[in-house]
């Protein structure tokens, strides 16, 4: 019998992307300031992905989108149990955040530094495990999840990809 | 209750024809800027204009893991923008040896001295779109000084991004290839302007048009 081969899925700029029950590679590719959010349940083999851009909105008014952490992992968590993942087996894993411009980027301070800390409070507020992260630094990185079996990977520019869990 | 995000780009189709028209010639000027900085013609040979979804935004190069050069820079007046010039990692390195003078293949690692060369050009690159646009606005428009950065495509287009995104979920990328000497370069300048100054800015072309 040979093996499917994986499917593999991008999840873009702002993206939440859910997978499961079929081999599936979620991957956020070329994360500078972003954050990449894995999350997956190993016992059913449902997994997700999120693409954080920025913290939070600046109006109260916006529309809630996954670009945004505060909205993103809720988004996420919500999708994932919607197909019957169960929020106590719910691991996380979150890579990005670099400062890959020194000073303001588009404006913005610290972008980076904040994007991983709304999405860590997300993550609590959620009540998710966080098993692993790879966040800070001044260089981009991919963030892949594999599924069903819920191995999370990194990698940065010209380096093999390096496993986050198991 | 929520509201949407304002409709980013409403631009009318011909209110875009003039925008393009525009930018034609701001990138136009570019060309002359490089062609005397390199001291050979060097010649725009795509423009387009595109308003993209931000989730794809990343993917604008091909592959967002692609190893490229960026020379940033940003625009305050009345056009606030992020300018990004991205260049292929062989590129920057052939450009390298073109504006240092030396033998091609020598420079191997951009050091201080190639980094000072590549910020320079995307300098000229800017300020020369920039001043296009000035004359044909009759709107002073700066520069802030560039900052390189040598990282995978997408982590350097998402940072052009981020002005654009906590308003919109579209971006219009204004991008514009090029070619020395018969030689088509990989190179890619991205013009990432805020929603919502585009139309007072071809209101102020107009006026100067008459």
């Amino acid at each position: 019998m040979t093996a499917r081969p994986e499917v593999m899925v991008p999840v873009g700029l702002g993206e939440l992307r859910v997978a499961g029950s079929e081999p599936v590679v979620l991957m956020a590719l070329g994360l500078g300031s972003c954050v990449g959010v894995a999350l997956w349940d190993a016992s059913v083999g449902i997994g997700g992905m999120a693409h954080v851009v920025l913290p939070e909105p600046f109006a109260d008014n916006t529309e809630p989108s996954p670009k945004f952490a505060s909205h993103a992992v809720p988004a996420l968590v919500r999708a994932m149990l919607a197909r019957g993942s169960c929020r106590e087996q719910l691991r996380g894993v979150i890579a990005g955040g670099a400062d890959v411009l020194s000073g303001p980027v588009g404006g913005l301070f610290n972008v980076g530094a904040r994007n991983v800390v709304a999405v860590l409070q997300a993550l609590q507020r959620e009540g998710v495990r966080l098993v692993a992260q790879d966040c800070g630094g001044k260089h981009g990185r991919s963030l892949r999840l594999v599924l069903p079996e819920g191995r999370v990977a990194v990698r940065t520019l010209g380096a093999e990809w390096r496993e986050l869990s198991g | 209750m929520a509201h949407r995000l304002p409709p980013a780009f409403d631009l009318t189709p011909a209110e875009l024809d003039r925008l393009r028209a525009l930018c034609d010639r701001a990138v136009a000027n570019i060309s002359r800027g490089l062609t005397e900085m390199f001291g050979a013609a060097m010649r725009v040979t795509a423009l387009d204009l595109c308003v993209l979804p931000l989730a794809a935004a990343c993917g604008l190069l091909g592959d967002p893991e692609q190893e490229i050069v960026g020379i940033y820079l940003a625009t305050e007046g009345a056009l606030s923008a992020r300018l990004l010039l991205a260049l292929a990692w062989p590129v920057a390195l052939q450009l390298c040896d073109i504006l240092l003078e030396q033998p091609p293949g020598y420079t191997r690692a951009i050091g201080e001295l190639e980094a000072s060369a590549l910020g320079e050009m995307g300098n000229i690159a800017g300020s020369f779109f920039l001043n296009a646009l000035s004359d044909s606005t009759g709107t002073p428009l700066m520069l802030t000084p560039p900052t390189l950065l040598h990282d995978m495509a997408g982590a350097a287009i998402a940072a052009a991004l981020l002005d654009v995104a906590t308003v919109a979920d579209e971006a219009l990328i204004i991008d514009a290839g090029f070619e020395h000497a018969g030689m088509h370069l990989p190179a890619w300048f991205l013009t990432f302007p805020r929603p919502g100054q585009l139309r007072g800015l071809l209101r102020l072309a107009e006026g100067m048009a008459r």
